[in-house]
């Protein structure tokens, strides 16, 4: 019953333990003993929150047993990306050296909320090395892999994020997004993946990247379930200084509006000339799917991802600048030379990029009095194999590891909302996912839209049964 | 240093004693290679005229 049940969405998980027709406590320990059997296989997590996990379901159930309201993912199993601070554990952010740290005093802001929810956190998640990565490979940890086909990549850097909800170890994962660590892992595993608006959620607590482009959010297998996850974690921090002081409303509620009275349009040019067929084919069907008949193209998303890149390399290259120094050995060759290479750009160039930055977020703003939504492929391709280091996009092969988030980059550098609805096809082992984009503060749009797909059946994420 | 004539060997041999960092011969080859990305990426932006007047996206908040 309760193995069963780890299959369903984190809403009707939480539905079950509601209504009694099961406890907090056995799926907490379903959702353990299946990751005790599949995560040796599949490289997901890097610490298990046993003990935790079933102490917050005891306390779930004893909250139901005295007639206490039980909050909207009471005993949903989720994990948090290793980035996140859990109090108890190290904090990784997929480094050895950081190992080397005391462990976390206190939970980072959105797993405390989470909590709050009454979901039950399992575990930390592998993520690729100080998130500087799109495949999901860890040099340390070993590969988050692909549960569709454990032979290929999770897509990164919350590739343990990926494989998690794909697989069916969590119903809810945490991911961090700095030019795409949510969407691409989302599109390469098959599941629903919400980045929000820059600003929007809160950072405390977690190791970070870039601080200029940061964001945080959900990855799982319905967008009710990010939506409900979302909803859980809105709200002002203090301890974030990075967010905004813009009111968050509650998306859940309005998910029925469905997508029927917004103006949708595909992007084109730049987001269609690197997409290989099976990228092409899935944005069609979701263009298709929602009488979405417009082309439109984003002017200069080229050079918008060049200035992102930019500033990704010199803002994370200032963060380790001393531990390139002093623990050079320690990292993974290929983080730590994109890094060195970072730490000696210009900084004229990352000046320009952040004045381009300013410019072209005025550009894309004026798209959105005439658009509501966008739709644009989330990876140029289905999931490569682990360990592949170059692919060919445009007719020149190029890197894999800083190249999968080529259609994601220029969405970030300025913020925008997206979620990534995944779409599988008959034959195809792989999934492969397709963003959907809307003005800032608009997660309500991104998240109908992808909520639309999911109930017309165009877009779904199955577990995926990897053997 | 954003033309063709970007040499990535100059900006090795000139700033990693600077910045006080090791590159081996084994990484080498593939800061050069990240160098070359960031310098296209460089030549790309800088090839946008932004006005005198436009204000980078992080503005401080005093």
């Amino acid at each position: 019953m309760s193995n069963c049940l780890l299959d369903k969405s984190a809403a009707e998980i939480a539905a079950a333990v509601r209504s009694g027709a099961a406890s907090a406590r056995e799926i907490a320990e379903a959702a353990l003993a299946r990751i005790a059997e599949r995560n040796s296989k599949l490289g997901a997590f890097t610490d298990i929150a046993a003990a935790r996990a079933l102490a917050k379901a005891a306390a779930i159930d004893g909250k139901r047993a005295r007639g206490e309201a039980l909050g909207p993912l009471a005993g949903a199993p989720f994990a948090a990306k290793n980035l996140f601070d859990i109090a108890g554990l190290v904090t990784r952010a997929g480094a050895k050296i950081n190992r080397d740290n005391p462990p976390a005093a206190r939970d980072a802001t959105l797993v405390a909320r989470l909590e709050a929810a009454d979901a039950v956190l399992v575990g930390a998640l592998n993520m690729g090395e100080y998130a500087y990565d799109f495949t999901g490979e860890n040099a340390h940890d070993g590969p988050s892999r692909n549960p569709h086909d454990p032979a290929h990549m999770s897509g990164g850097s919350s590739g343990g994020s990926g494989t998690a909800a794909a697989s069916g170890m969590a119903a809810i994962t945490l991911g961090s997004d700095t030019n795409g660590s949510i969407r691409v892992p989302s599109s390469l595993c098959g599941l629903f993946g919400l980045k929000p608006t820059y600003g929007r959620l809160s950072r405390a607590g977690t190791f970070p990247f870039v601080a200029s482009l940061d964001h945080l959010g959900p990855l799982a297998r319905s967008a009710r379930d990010l939506a409900l996850a979302y909803d859980a974690m809105i709200g002002p921090d203090e301890a974030d200084p990075a967010q905004a002081k813009i009111p968050a409303e509650p998306v859940a509620p309005r998910l029925e509006q469905g997508a029927r009275s917004l103006r949708i349009a595909k992007l084109g040019g730049y987001f269609a000339r690197s997409a290989e067929p099976a990228a092409l084919e899935a944005l069609d069907r979701v263009a298709k799917a929602l009488d979405a008949t417009e082309t439109v193209e984003l002017p200069e998303a080229e050079r918008a991802r060049a200035a992102a890149y930019l500033i990704t390399m010199v803002e994370g290259a200032a963060l380790h600048l001393e531990r390139l120094r002093a623990r050079r050995e320690d990292f993974d060759p290929d983080v730590r030379d994109r890094l060195v290479a970072g730490a000696m750009l210009p900084g004229a160039w990352v000046a320009q990029a952040q004045k381009f930055r300013r410019f072209w977020r005025g550009e894309v703003l004026k798209l959105f009095d005439r658009v509501d939504v966008l739709l644009a492929p989330a990876t140029p391709c289905r999931a490569p194999r682990i360990g592949q280091k170059t692919f060919t996009l445009d007719g020149k092969e190029t890197l894999v590891r800083p190249n999968l988030g080529l259609f994601t980059q220029p969405i970030s550098f300025i913020g925008l909302p997206a979620a990534v609805a995944p779409i599988c096809t008959a034959g195809d082992r792989l999934p492969i996912g397709v963003q959907i984009i809307a003005a800032p503060w608009r997660e309500d749009l991104v998240l109908r839209v992808a909520h639309a797909l999911e109930r017309d059946g165009v877009a779904a994420a199955p577990i995926a049964r990897f053997t | 240093m954003t033309d063709n004539h970007f040499e990535p060997d100059s900006f090795i041999d000139a700033l990693a004693p600077l910045l006080d960092l090791i590159i081996d011969d084994a990484s080498r080859a593939q800061v050069k290679t990240h160098l070359e990305i960031a310098a296209r990426m460089a030549a790309l932006l800088f090839e946008h005229k932004l006005d005198d007047h436009e204000e980078p996206a992080p503005v401080f908040a005093a």
